[in-house]
């Protein structure tokens, strides 16, 4: 048997991620402690020299690994940095996780392995297996706290409704090599291209299999059921996590996907994504409305974002692979703070997720209440924050890909959406009639990401140009062969 | 110099947050004069050569997409920038505060109303337009009446959901620039210069208009306004109705007027519709309200109606009347707000039929309030006449029959404007529980802040050509755009061809 040749530098992250998973365990086993934060701190270490090796891999050729099959190109590197911030996230939000200890930091590490394999798999198979090793270790974080019913019930969901479409994903994967006769990306856009033996029942039927499998991951409408529960059951630094590692990953196969692999077949794909993008975005904005706990509007608010990127990935240029990239960082950084304030708040019981907690918080906790007010606000995409210019690029690409139709979807939603980013600011500043709950004092790690959020929403709101030109770099590795 | 009358507000709201809380106020006042004289100094810049920007600073920011921080001034903006920063000022340091994020607030709701008016790019005008809304916002759902709540979130969502349209309005402009030009571009001067389909026009300026219409207030867009100005503290509706309402005013002649010029001619009858029935409105219902301080709120909404019909005429002289009025109700309703504030601050209520007896027991307050009322009703000899004189001519010339009805509302702002007074100085107070009522009189310190409103209201009585002479090139150049196209395009290309 031949086994590949397997090129180090094309999965150097993963390496490095891998290899800091087994120190971890290993160290714990050494550990009186079973839950010393120096293991968080350890895998924090390894996703900061994991995102180190990025720009390093940026300057050098595409690596290319296991015989091609995963590419460390432009495109997956922008979208591991994505993925790795919110992994760091993860961990530094994790520090109160008390049943965390070494297989948190381990899980946490290994999802992230497979949402960068995800993104730089160029082949069938390593797309499948990108999706599992990010899905299984999910499922066990959404049921991290055991002694909760919701994280149980979370797990659970998760757990089904995730296999089904992974094995929905893996037929419509199998339809699509019936189709074409390849695995390869590339060796299925030449298949289709030169129209030799493909047949056009199994293309149909691959498509829209696998557009339905990543839909589960990406919570399109109507595939998104599972996330308002597995949101708010599993603990607040896993969604945080989750919300924004898994969006990253699932659009980066997506947009890879349909770009690379199957611009011929655009005539089957475009409509459809553009009805579900439509959908997504005003069922989401619309659920949001009607909740009282934070967890689960940010989650319908998440479901709504998910329908912005769909338009980006419809859009079908290299602007709108671009602006869904920034859109990706944005989401990253607004998200992710959002989450961490609410999990700054929150004690074990997840009391710092209900909407009365956060009346009158601006006069008890001002710095986390601003943080709070700013992330919102970037949500509701308002400038100078950096949700208004991701919004702004999406928009752009659409126009200028002629969806004015899609861009006034994307407004009528911003405008519906209004209503519940901007409830919790009132809250925030009302002066509390009742004594609040008494949140229980931060972890300096939490706080410590709140901040680096609030920076980078800030900075990116004010400066987008730092990023684009790279971004719009990434984007061109999907259109440059 | 020039960004930096828009970074020295936010510089010092940083400031603050740094110093203890017990200086805030005054650091803020300092910040906030300094910010005006800034603008004193910048005066000699905003006259350059021709019609354009005297100063403009035009910085790549988000080159990719054809975004540049640029920032203008002219004669028009100029104008605005000295309101803005005056009416901060005195506003800002009016009434002691709970906490010192309420200056760190209102220097940066100072801050980007000055970045409107600065903006000559349509990207930072927009990311401004937005800012704006959020210190605004916060400042009256944290420091407002007792309903503040409620006012605050219908102010949010007023604001914002309109705006949502704008953005889509500048997006395909930005892509039109685009294809035409080869690159996209969010210059105002560049995109004025493009040639668009009128179909594409109206749906353009639909957009704008209703972001700005809702913002002004005008009918039927104007039923946030109540509730905001009611429930802010005096200061903020200042800032509001003195201000911020001139934004949109400012943006109908910067941006509206020069960009879709044809959309312009043909919603004008619209907007003069809406103008009127704002400056009837507006004037009854100020005839009948109880509360003080909406009186003052719904003759604003009559006397901006009657600058939108001003604008609405098109004419040069319509719009010479609209900025001297901008500029002249910017100071005589900060006046009016803020002496009233201290009114209901002294005696404990805003309503009419409780009020009364100021003229014995404050006689100075009495005084500087009759000034500002005398202003407001259009008194010759202060500041309010000229800009109304002004306006009746331009509309009278364009529309005779819109200046007949919007006659009417100057009869009308004299009776309520004179009935406020009457209800708040004459008679005798009814008692009021709880109320502080023993020493309404104004202290020294708040005559010192109030003198150079009162002073202005004075001097652009006597002398509004100070005002006029400034803004006239600029003011040239946008009736020029709207008039050019009225001659069909050949001329404007002919005018190129001149040049």
């Amino acid at each position: 048997m031949n086994f590949p040749v397997i090129n180090p530098l094309g999965v150097l992250p993963e390496i490095v991620l891998l290899v800091t998973s087994v120190l971890v365990l290993l160290i714990a086993l050494f550990l009186r402690e079973k839950h010393s934060p120096w293991l968080n701190y350890l895998g924090a270490l390894g996703v900061l020299v994991a995102l180190g090796t990025l720009p390093v891999l940026w300057q050098g050729p595409v690596q290319a690994s296991f015989g091609g099959a995963i590419v460390a190109d432009h495109f997956s590197l922008a979208m591991d940095t994505a993925i790795l911030i919110s992994a760091l996230a993860g961990l530094l939000l994790g520090m109160r996780e008390v049943e965390a200890g070494s297989d948190y930091v381990a899980l946490v590490l290994w999802a992230a392995i497979g949402m960068i394999v995800l993104t730089s798999a160029v082949e069938l198979l390593s797309i499948f297996l990108g999706l599992e090793v990010l899905s299984l270790p999910l499922y066990i974080l959404s049921g991290f706290r055991r002694h909760r019913e919701k994280s149980g019930e979370a797990a659970m969901k998760y757990l089904l409704i995730g296999a089904f479409s992974s094995g929905i994903f893996l037929y419509g994967l199998a339809f699509l090599y019936g189709a074409t006769g390849s695995v390869t990306l590339e060796g299925i856009q030449t298949a289709l291209l030169q129209n030799v033996g493909t047949q056009p029942l199994y293309l149909e039927l691959g498509t829209g299999l696998v557009m339905a499998g990543l839909a589960f991951k990406l919570a399109l409408v109507p595939f998104q059921n599972w996330v308002p529960d597995v949101y708010e059951g599993a603990p607040t630094p896993v969604t945080a996590f989750m919300s924004v590692g898994t969006k990253a990953a699932a659009f980066g196969v997506l947009a890879r996907l349909l770009t690379v692999a199957l611009p011929a077949a655009l005539v089957h794909w475009q409509p459809v994504l553009s009805f579900i993008a439509v959908l997504t975005l005003l069922y989401g904005n619309l659920a949001a409305l009607r909740q009282t706990n934070m967890k689960r509007m940010l989650a319908y608010s998440g479901i709504a974002q998910a329908g912005y990127l769909v338009v980006a990935i419809v859009a079908n240029s290299q602007t709108g692979i671009g602006a869904g990239m920034f859109y990706i960082v944005a989401y990253a950084f607004m998200n992710l703070g959002a989450f961490a304030v609410v999990a700054a708040l929150s004690g074990e019981n997840e009391e710092g997720a209900e909407l009365p907690a956060y009346r009158g918080l601006f006069y008890r906790r001002p710095w986390l209440a601003t943080a709070m007010s700013f992330f919102l606000l970037s949500l509701a995409s308002i400038p100078p924050l950096v949700g208004f210019p991701g919004k702004f690029y999406i928009l752009r690409a659409a126009v200028a890909s002629g969806g004015l139709l899609l861009a006034i979807a994307i407004l009528v939603g911003t405008m519906i959406s209004l209503y519940y980013y901007l409830r919790p600011i009132a809250y925030m500043f009302q002066h509390a009639e009742a004594e609040a709950p008494v949140a229980p004092k931060a972890h300096w790690a939490q706080q410590f990401a709140v901040g680096a959020m609030l920076v980078g929403t800030l900075v990116l709101g004010l400066l987008p140009s730092l990023v684009t030109t790279v971004l719009q770099h990434a984007a061109h590795a999907l259109y440059g062969l | 110099m020039l960004e930096v009358v828009f970074f020295l507000p936010v510089l010092g709201a940083l400031l603050l947050l740094l110093l203890p809380a017990k200086a805030a106020r005054w650091t803020a006042f300092g910040v906030a004069v300094l910010t005006f004289l800034l603008t004193l100094y910048l005066i000699p810049a905003a006259y350059g050569h021709g019609t354009g920007y005297g100063t403009l600073i035009s910085v790549p920011w988000i080159s990719a997409w054809g975004v540049n921080w640029a920032l203008g001034l002219d004669g028009l903006a100029l104008v605005l920038l000295i309101l803005t920063t005056v009416v901060s000022a005195v506003a800002i340091a009016w009434t002691p505060a709970r906490d010192r994020t309420y200056y760190v607030l209102f220097l940066l709701l100072e801050a980007t109303a000055i970045g409107v008016f600065l903006a000559a790019d349509l990207f930072v005008f927009y990311v401004f337009w937005e800012a704006m809304i959020i210190p605004a916002y916060i400042l009256i759902a944290s420091y407002g009446g007792p309903r503040r709540q409620r006012a605050a979130i219908k102010f949010l969502i007023y604001s914002l959901v309109p705006s949502l349209l704008m953005l889509a309005a500048v997006v395909v402009l930005g892509y039109e620039a685009f294809l035409q030009l080869g690159h996209w571009s969010f210059s105002i001067a560049t995109l004025s210069h493009l040639s668009l389909p009128v179909s594409m026009q109206m749906w353009l300026f639909a957009a704008f208009a209703l972001a700005f219409l809702v913002k002004i207030p005008t009918f039927p867009f104007h039923s946030w306004m109540p509730e905001a100005y009611a429930e802010a503290p005096a200061p903020v509706t200042t800032m509001l109705s003195s201000v911020l309402s001139k934004t949109a005013l400012y943006a109908f002649l910067r941006i509206a007027l020069p960009i879709m010029p044809t959309a312009a001619q043909r919603f004008a009858p619209v907007l003069g519709v809406l103008a009127l029935i704002s400056i009837l409105y507006g004037a009854f219902v100020a005839l009948a309200q109880r509360d003080g301080k909406l009186v003052i709120g719904y003759s604003s909404l009559s006397h901006l109606g009657l600058v939108l019909l001003g604008i609405a005429a098109l004419s040069y002289t319509g719009l010479q009347g609209a900025v001297l009025q901008m500029f002249n109700h910017g100071i005589y309703a900060a006046g009016l707000f803020l002496l009233f504030g201290l009114v209901e601050e002294r005696l404990g209520t805003r309503d009419l039929e409780a009020l009364g007896g100021l003229e014995a027991r404050g006689p100075i307050l009495a005084g500087l309030f009759l000034i500002a009322v005398l202003t407001g009703l259009g008194l010759p000899g202060l500041q309010g006449f000229a800009g109304e004189l002004t306006l009746l001519t331009g509309i009278y010339m364009a529309h005779a029959a819109w200046a007949w009805i919007a006659v009417i509302s100057v009869i009308l702002s004299a009776a309520y404007f004179i009935r406020l007074f009457q209800k708040v100085a004459h008679g005798t107070p009814r008692a009021v529980d709880g109320a502080p009522g023993d020493r309404p009189e104004i202290k020294g310190g708040q005559i010192a802040l109030i003198a150079p409103l009162i002073l202005a209201m004075v001097f652009f009585g006597l002398y509004p050509a100070a005002i006029t002479k400034t803004i006239g090139p600029a003011l040239t150049h946008v009736s020029q755009s709207v008039r050019t196209t009225a001659q069909g395009p050949s001329a404007v290309t002919s005018e190129v061809q001149v040049k």
